[in-house]
């Protein structure tokens, strides 16, 4: 079935559809959804709220851009609502309390880690640090935009985002080295 | 760091089972107020059954008002209106000597008092000419004036009760207010 007929039948009120659309984009979604929660059950939530703004919107998307990028955009801005709606004005004090991490970063490129190990280290981050790091390294925004989007400095939002990178960085290192075996 | 970015946006795990049905829960519960459906026009049937007896019933009493308005004897408001006799500058036959001037001036130029309403004045279409001279009838008030009147004088001075300015003690231990727990 074609994206076009599929979206069709979904505003249509197709369960089949729906389905469909469901089993297609689920993935995506719930792994975008993980990255800027703080655990699993937060990002079912959010999730759950995502594909109920692409149902009821359905109507709205012109095909002009790609569906996946627009289903992306949904999940993106969800999350970012989920994020402002628990944790507006958090920033400042994370940033206070953090300052040690702002540091010159070195690019590592030996460092093995697993997905899910990853995702753990990107989830431990601060909710502020978590969302600009997403936001700026993973979807590729400008820190202009993103301080519009999250309504918050431009300097702020370059300062959270190396926090972030040395947070992740750090963590990855510990992570690597409890691997390394250690020779007796 | 790109390669950890890249690796982020690339993944794409397993979505939970039974998420599918939440959402699907969840998209009902938000549709259901405004779309169709037999159990929200079950809700439409009861509520506007119940507002239609609310309007009856206020229509019924509003009703019930009106008859027993209507039933009530009537009072008769309407006060008639009747015209008030004429009063017409009667000129009398007697003079007035004007001592100052050495005149005779008619008296029509006199206003009479309302008092002073002559009989032949009550009848406003007969000429003054035609009506006999008859003496003027005056209708004196029906005010009784008393000769006297006695002013009562109060008495100058007033005894009030003094109030005693002594607080009574209550006797015996000051109560405290406590829990009803009995300790």
């Amino acid at each position: 079935m074609e994206e076009k007929e599929l979206i069709q039948l979904c505003i249509r009120g197709d369960k089949t559809a729906h389905h469909l659309l469901y089993k297609k984009f689920s993935s995506m979604v719930f792994g975008i959804c993980l990255r800027y929660a703080k655990n699993k059950m937060e990002a079912e939530d959010t999730m759950q709220e995502v594909f109920v703004k692409i149902y009821n919107h359905l109507k709205d998307y012109q095909s002009a851009g790609s569906f996946e990028g627009w289903v992306r955009r949904i999940s993106v801005n969800a999350a970012i609502t989920s994020y402002r709606k628990n944790l507006r004005g958090r920033f400042q004090d994370e940033i206070d309390d953090r300052s040690e991490y702002a540091t010159s970063l070195v690019e590592h490129h030996d460092i093995d880690y697993t997905m899910e190990e990853l995702m753990s280290c990107v989830q431990a981050l601060p909710d502020g640090y978590r969302t600009v790091f997403n936001l700026y390294a993973v979807e590729g925004y400008k820190h202009k935009e993103i301080a519009e989007m999250l309504e918050i400095d431009v300097n702020t939002s370059k300062s959270q985002f190396s926090r972030a990178k040395g947070h992740l960085q750090k963590a990855l290192l510990e992570l690597s080295a409890r691997k390394i075996p250690v020779v007796g | 760091m790109n390669k950890v970015a890249n690796d982020l946006k690339n993944f794409a795990p397993q979505a939970p089972a039974g998420m599918e049905e939440r959402i699907q829960k969840a998209l009902i519960k938000k549709k259901s107020f405004w779309t169709f459906s037999w159990y929200t026009m079950n809700v439409y049937v009861v509520g506007l059954l119940g507002i239609g007896a609310i309007a009856w019933m206020l229509s019924n009493k509003a009703t019930k008002v009106e008859v027993a308005q209507l039933n009530a004897p009537q009072v008769n408001n309407e006060v008639s209106i009747q015209p008030a006799p004429e009063v017409k500058n009667v000129q009398s036959n007697v003079p007035v000597i004007n001592s100052s001037q050495k005149s005779v001036k008619s008296s029509s130029e006199e206003v009479h008092p309302i008092t002073q309403i002559t009989q032949a004045e009550l009848e406003p279409t007969q000429d003054y000419r035609d009506l006999p001279a008859e003496p003027t009838v005056t209708v004196q008030p029906e005010v009784e004036v008393a000769d006297k009147i006695e002013i009562q004088k109060m008495p100058e001075e007033i005894q009030v009760p003094k109030v005693k300015s002594e607080v009574i003690k209550p006797k015996g231990r000051t109560l405290k207010l406590t829990r009803l727990t009995g300790k």
